[in-house]
């Protein structure tokens, strides 16, 4: 029985454990045991059948059974297996034209296949079916034909007629002897006469016997031929001799085991006919070979007779054989072409599922098929051509891995390196041999004026402000004039609205072999070196001034009050009034000289900050009250800021600072005016804010860059102009940031910004 | 699994219902019965035993037998009638067509070979069976309870080998009476 499986295969993303080829699926076992069962099933089935036929049908009673059992048994299993065989090949049929619909790879080309298949057995197979069938109806009709039946017919009533007519010439020559008789009156006797005529009569007519029989039933004539005996013809039965005696003549065939007896059976009568006198019985012995001779001819006649009624059985018999033949040709194509068409298509589903996997990145894949054929050979190219992917795959990713490792590596460092760069008090600015920008950090980026981001990669001459890149240029040509690989130079570069003074240092990055491969340059910004130098220079001459113009002040003090209490009496009058006024000013200058004097020495002996947690509010609002009633034009607004925490900042150094910067604004309040005082506290940035505006006359732009320096002020003040030389001082060792800005719509607006953890 | 099993069912199914089919006519009947001391006798007759293909099947020449099923039970409530006798017997009719008479042996009958060349007579004959004696196992007593069965088959013509393999599925002529049963009381 061939068994044809048709397994639908579809494609799934990644190869399931199921198609794994060297592993029996759980499907497969499934699949297996199942058929198992099928087996056991049909043979338990035939076995059953087998059983109640050879029990219930009566068709075979004559032959053993033993024999009954085997073809019954034969014809079961050819039945059930056809039906099976049917079963299974629709089945697999149906599932194809599933398949074709699903348009599953490979039903197309095993459609094709089986159709070309059973196209090519269909078509001869029922084409020699119906000629056979044809040839077979044309024969059956020729045996059954009118000439084969009216021969027979005729032979037959040949026969018949034989039996007939012998029949009838016994029954007339027993008429005749037994008129004899009854004429001659030889009725009663058995006398030599009668003998004579009887065996005279058995001889003319060559019947066997003939035997008289008188009114009282006795036998009392009886000849026999000598080509027979008793024992072929025996006695007549004894009812053929009364139906005679009651005016019946007969004749019949007697049939004996050695052979037919025709029998004759007449009465005879008296002369007035109404007395049965006696009975003649005449019998003929027909040879048993002729018998069988005759016989034949009636067998044959039979059994054509037979056949003819199972004319139509016999034909559907027939047809139902060739039928079954074809059938089992058909089936053994389709399940060739099945087989054939599974050989085929089956390895071609696979490599088609194959390069569906490895096109999905499965390079594990691997066709289990044995094949000895081109198939083979396909396959195990494939093969090999998966395993030679896979490890070329492999080392693709390793070394992959070790670039993204490298990679990896390498951006750690670059990250590193702009930190680095980033948080450099320098600006760093680096180009290639083309005048490329390769790397620039924030600092230079404000240094140089370029928005950030946007310079890497472009070339320096597009990036920088002309008046920088005469500097560069300069200084590359220098470097190129003299030979050297590294300079130096101090410049003044424009930074927003103010010039700041850059130390420039360029220098010449090579190779490892000296090729030139670009410059780099670090640009470092002196402005706060140059303030703190000058801001050191000037507390050196604070204190020189104040330890050299001190001393001779007192003395200069002290001769003037002596000089106007000794000779002030000598004056009067206007010259009076003139020496007055002189000593006067001698005392009041020497009280200011003193003044500048101790604020110069304070300027340069101001002790270090000692910061403590403070409430900044609260030291704004002390500083303040101490302004209360003494001026009257001028009015204070606060807005302080109560989730502002403390912090940490020396108390007394914050008063002066307030103090320094309200004496400012009063000072520069003409009349009347306002002081707001604002705080608020900063959460991204953790830093306090403290903003005081007042709507005095403002500060000049020009004066403003200069403005924290000591020693500068925009009016004659008594300090000398050091109050916001102060003022930046401490706000700076506070760690913090003092700017000026102009107040909207007047005035000036002083913004101090302190961390809130600093220190 | 279920679809396989259907499919042997209906395949079952159709081979044994094209083996066998059942004449819806022929029955027993008339039947009669005489208890003796040592047996008892039984005659009855097959109703509507000849259909018309039996009859050309005959006339054709073809051997044609009944197979007569005769049982005595003795009746014995819910459990298993116990069996007291059976006879199986048979009536063969075979048509000389050399002589055009029909040839009929009765098994019950022994020795005795009846040539006739009446149809209907032979019919007659073929289908009645006449003072059949059946003898227990033991001796009916008075009271109990019995049934007799009879059944009739007309045996498949005979038909010559390799016909009776070929022609296996041609069963239109054989058939058998449903089970006559008659309970009956000794009195």
């Amino acid at each position: 029985m061939p068994t044809v499986y048709c397994m639908p295969i579809t494609f799934p993303e990644t190869m399931t454990e199921s198609t794994k080829p060297t592993t029996i699926s759980t499907e497969e076992q499934r699949r297996r045991k199942r058929e198992w069962y099928i087996v056991v099933a049909v043979a338990v089935a035939i076995f059953v059948v087998t059983y109640i036929e050879s029990h219930i049908s009566r068709i075979s009673t004559n032959l053993p059974a033993a024999t009954n059992v085997i073809v019954f048994g034969l014809i079961n299993i050819n039945i059930i297996l056809l039906i099976l065989l049917v079963f299974l090949i629709l089945r697999n049929f149906v599932k194809l034209i599933f398949e074709r619909r699903s348009k599953i790879i490979g039903s197309r080309l095993r459609t094709r296949l089986i159709v070309a298949f059973v196209s090519l057995s269909i078509v001869p197979t029922f084409l020699l079916f119906f000629v056979v069938i044809g040839f077979i109806n044309k024969s059956i009709e020729g045996w059954f034909g009118i000439r084969v039946e009216d021969s027979l017919q005729g032979s037959l009533e040949l026969g018949q007629n034989y039996y007939k007519a012998i029949s009838d010439r016994m029954v007339i020559y027993a008429k005749q002897v037994g008129e004899k008789l009854a004429k001659e009156g030889l009725t009663n006797e058995d006398s030599d006469k009668v003998r004579a005529y009887l065996e005279g009569k058995l001889s003319e007519t060559g019947s066997s016997t003939i035997e008289i029989f008188s009114a009282n039933r006795d036998r009392v004539g009886y000849v026999i031929g000598s080509h027979v005996n008793q024992n072929m013809v025996p006695d007549i039965p004894l009812e053929s001799i009364l139906n005679a005696f009651e005016g019946n003549a007969s004749n019949f065939i007697q049939t004996l085991e050695k052979g037919d007896v025709a029998r004759g059976v007449s009465p005879f009568f008296s002369n007035d006919r109404k007395t049965v006198l006696g009975v003649v019985v005449v019998s003929y012995y027909v040879s048993r070979s002729l018998i069988s001779k005759m016989r034949e001819i009636s067998t044959a006649f039979e059994s054509y007779k037979q056949l003819k009624i199972l004319k139509t059985p016999l034909k559907a018999s027939y047809f139902t054989t060739l039928l079954i033949v074809t059938m089992v040709i058909v089936i053994f194509a389709i399940g060739i072409g099945r087989y054939m068409a599974k050989e085929i298509t089956v390895p071609i589903q696979q490599l088609a599922y194959g390069t569906t996997e490895i096109a999905n990145g499965n390079l594990d894949y691997r066709i289990d098929i044995e094949a000895r054929d081109e198939i083979g050979v396909l396959v195990s190219s494939f093969n090999k051509m998966t395993g030679d992917l896979k490890a070329t795959k492999t080392r693709i990713e390793e070394a992959n891995l070790d670039l993204k490792r490298t990679n990896t590596e390498l951006e750690q460092k670059r990250r590193y390196m702009e930190i680095v760069l980033g948080n450099v008090a320098a600006g760093v600015v680096s180009i290639d041999k083309n005048g490329n920008i390769t790397t620039i950090n924030r600092v230079a980026d404000e240094l140089l004026g370029i928005s950030a981001g946007i310079s890497l990669g472009k070339n320096y001459k597009d990036i920088l402000r002309p008046k920088d890149e005469h500097f560069f240029n300069a200084m590359m040509t220098e470097m190129k004039e003299r030979g050297v690989e590294n300079l130096e130079r101090q410049v003044q570069i424009d930074v927003k609205d103010k010039t700041i003074p850059v130390l420039i240092n360029l220098t010449m990055l090579k190779g490892d072999e000296g090729e030139y491969l670009g410059m780099v340059a670090v640009l470092e910004d002196l402005s706060h070196l140059l303030k703190s130098q000058r801001m050191m220079a000037w507390k050196e001459v604070a204190q020189r001034i104040a330890h050299e113009v001190k001393n001779p002040l007192t003395p200069i003090q002290l001769s003037a009050q002596r000089l106007s209490k000794k000779y002030r009496d000598r004056f009067s009058g206007e010259e009076a009034h003139i020496f007055d006024e002189c000593t006067r000013t001698i005392s009041k200058q020497v009280d200011e000289l003193k003044m500048l004097v101790n604020e110069f020495s304070n300027f340069a002996r101001m002790p270090s900050a000692n910061p403590m947690s403070n409430d900044m509010n609260e030291i704004i609002r002390e500083v303040a009250s101490m302004y209360h009633g003494h001026q009257k034009n001028i009015s204070f607004n606060f807005n302080l800021d109560k989730t502002l925490p403390m912090l940490d900042v020396d108390r007394e150094q914050m008063k002066r600072v307030f103090l320094n910067l309200i004496d400012n604004s009063i000072e520069s309040i003409d009349g009347a005016g306002i002081i707001t005082i604002d705080s608020y506290y900063d959460k991204e940035y953790k830093i306090a804010k403290i903003e005081l505006a007042d709507t005095g006359c403002g500060i000049p732009e020009k004066d403003k860059p200069r403005l924290f320096e000591p020693y500068f002020s925009t009016k004659n003040a008594g300090n000398g102009g050091l109050g916001l030389a102060i003022v930046s001082e401490i706000v700076a060792d506070h760690r913090g940031y003092i700017r000026v800005k102009n107040n909207i719509p007047r005035g000036t607006r002083f913004i101090i910004e302190l961390p809130v953890k600093s220190i | 699994m279920f679809r396989v099993f259907m499919f042997l069912i209906i395949a079952f199914s159709l081979h044994i219902s094209s083996t066998s089919v059942w004449s819806m006519d022929a029955m027993v009947d008339n039947v009669f019965m005489v208890n003796n001391t040592d047996d008892m006798q039984v005659s009855f007759e097959i109703k509507n035993a000849f259909t018309k293909e039996i009859e050309e099947g005959i006339k054709s020449g073809m051997p044609t037998s009944f197979t007569f099923f005769v049982e005595l039970y003795r009746k014995q409530g819910f459990w298993v009638d116990e069996a007291l006798a059976s006879q199986i017997f048979r009536h063969t009719v075979k048509y000389d067509t050399l002589k055009e008479e029909y040839e009929i042996i009765l098994e019950e009958k022994p020795q005795n070979i009846i040539r006739i060349k009446d149809i209907e007579q032979t019919k007659k004959i073929m289908a009645s069976s006449e003072n059949i004696s059946i003898k227990p196992a033991y001796a009916l007593k008075k009271g109990e309870q019995y049934q007799l069965r009879i059944k009739a088959t007309l045996d498949a013509v005979n038909l010559p080998f390799p016909l009776n393999y070929m022609l296996f599925f041609v069963s239109f002529w054989n058939y058998e009476t449903a089970w006559y049963e008659k309970e009956f009381v000794i009195q």
